[in-house]
């Protein structure tokens, strides 16, 4: 998660798991998968083979196509308009809306009881557009994650839009 | 969803939920791949579980989430047509495009567990008719209401522009 370029005419966001986290959760499942499998192919159990090899491709691939979804948000103010890019492994796709609509950016937790008794919070980045009634939230991840790199993202959305509201108020209404 | 065509003419729009189809298909593929053991091992109560989970889930699948929602509205021909394509085949109802008002998107939230649920709103006149969709994304249905809003209004304005106002007509 990390902003790009924030600049008063462009904000550019990147969120993404970090590739070594990707790496750090799939690939024990690869190497000690593919290690034990390979001790089953040499005790000659070729059917445990086969099935736990497939059944640790369908784990490693599924794991790697949601962590390796992206999303990049663009607002731009001299265009008036934003885009909302989602990539994953087989396909990507884009949304463009008016920059007018976007009223704000929010965080929304979720807490979550753990084996210690204790409660952990988890953080999605959302989109408010205030076009509809109710607004429509928009989440940018399809996952949540911990501490404050929602939030931080959140701020500085919200500190480009209300720059860029004061700069087209001063403007006046010709130049949104 | 995603915008298939859009001319002058014909607006095409479908709604598949990919991530839900390949997350509960590799699901079905790990089951298959277990029930296919059983049986070659001869373990008839694993062939059971794995049958009876791969019967539900399959069944869920095929029915709730591996569909395509496809929505078609044709100047030409005058008509919308909502589709909902399956393994099974193919269901859809047809409307008078002339009866199609605007689109928006709706919240409205689940009365057990309160969880938001965004939909697409079609309206005809008083009528509005929100689709079934499964897990849409809030961004696809923003942009699928702005392109069918976005669409109507240019049909509206060729249809204006193909009848010039005359002097002692009504201002609208």
């Amino acid at each position: 998660m990390k902003v790009l370029t924030n600049t008063p005419e462009q904000l550019e966001i990147i969120i993404e798991i970090p590739r070594f986290i990707v790496w750090f959760m799939v690939g024990p499942i690869a190497l000690f998968g593919g290690l034990f499998t390979l001790a089953l192919l040499l005790g000659g159990e070729f059917i445990n083979f086969l099935v736990t090899s497939l059944v640790i491709a369908a784990l490693v691939m599924g794991g790697w196509y949601f962590l390796t979804q992206r999303t990049q948000l663009w607002l731009d103010a001299s265009a008036g308009k934003l885009w909302i890019l989602r990539s994953t492994l087989f396909d990507a796709k884009r949304n463009e809306f008016a920059l007018q609509h976007l009223d704000a950016a929010v965080v929304e937790q979720s807490r979550h009881g753990s084996n210690d008794g204790t409660q952990r919070a988890t953080s999605t980045l959302q989109l408010v557009f205030n076009n509809t009634r109710p607004a429509t939230h928009v989440p940018l991840t399809g996952w949540a994650v911990s501490g404050g790199g929602a939030g931080m993202l959140a701020n500085a959305i919200n500190d480009w839009l209300r720059a860029h509201h004061e700069r087209a108020a001063v403007d006046g209404p010709s130049a949104r | 969803m995603q915008i298939l065509n859009a001319s002058e003419t014909k607006l095409e729009l479908e709604y598949r939920p990919q991530a839900w189809i390949v997350g509960l298909g590799l699901v079905c593929a790990v089951l298959v791949i277990g029930l296919l053991k059983a049986l070659f091992e001869g373990e008839f109560g694993g062939v059971a579980i794995a049958g009876v989970m791969l019967a539900f889930i399959g069944w869920v699948w095929l029915t709730r989430i591996f569909l395509t929602v496809r929505l078609t509205a044709d100047r030409d021909a005058g008509t919308l047509r909502i589709a909902t394509v399956s393994r099974f085949g193919e269901k859809f109802r047809e409307r008078d495009l002339a009866d199609l008002t605007g689109s928006e998107v709706e919240t409205r939230f689940d009365e057990n567990h309160s969880g938001a649920e965004p939909g697409l709103v079609l309206s005809f006149g008083s009528e509005r008719h929100r689709l079934d969709l499964f897990k849409p994304d809030p961004a696809d249905l923003l942009q699928a209401a702005e392109s069918i809003n976005a669409w109507l209004a240019r049909t509206t304005a060729v249809e204006s522009s193909a009848t010039p106002r005359q002097p002692g007509d009504q201002a609208l």
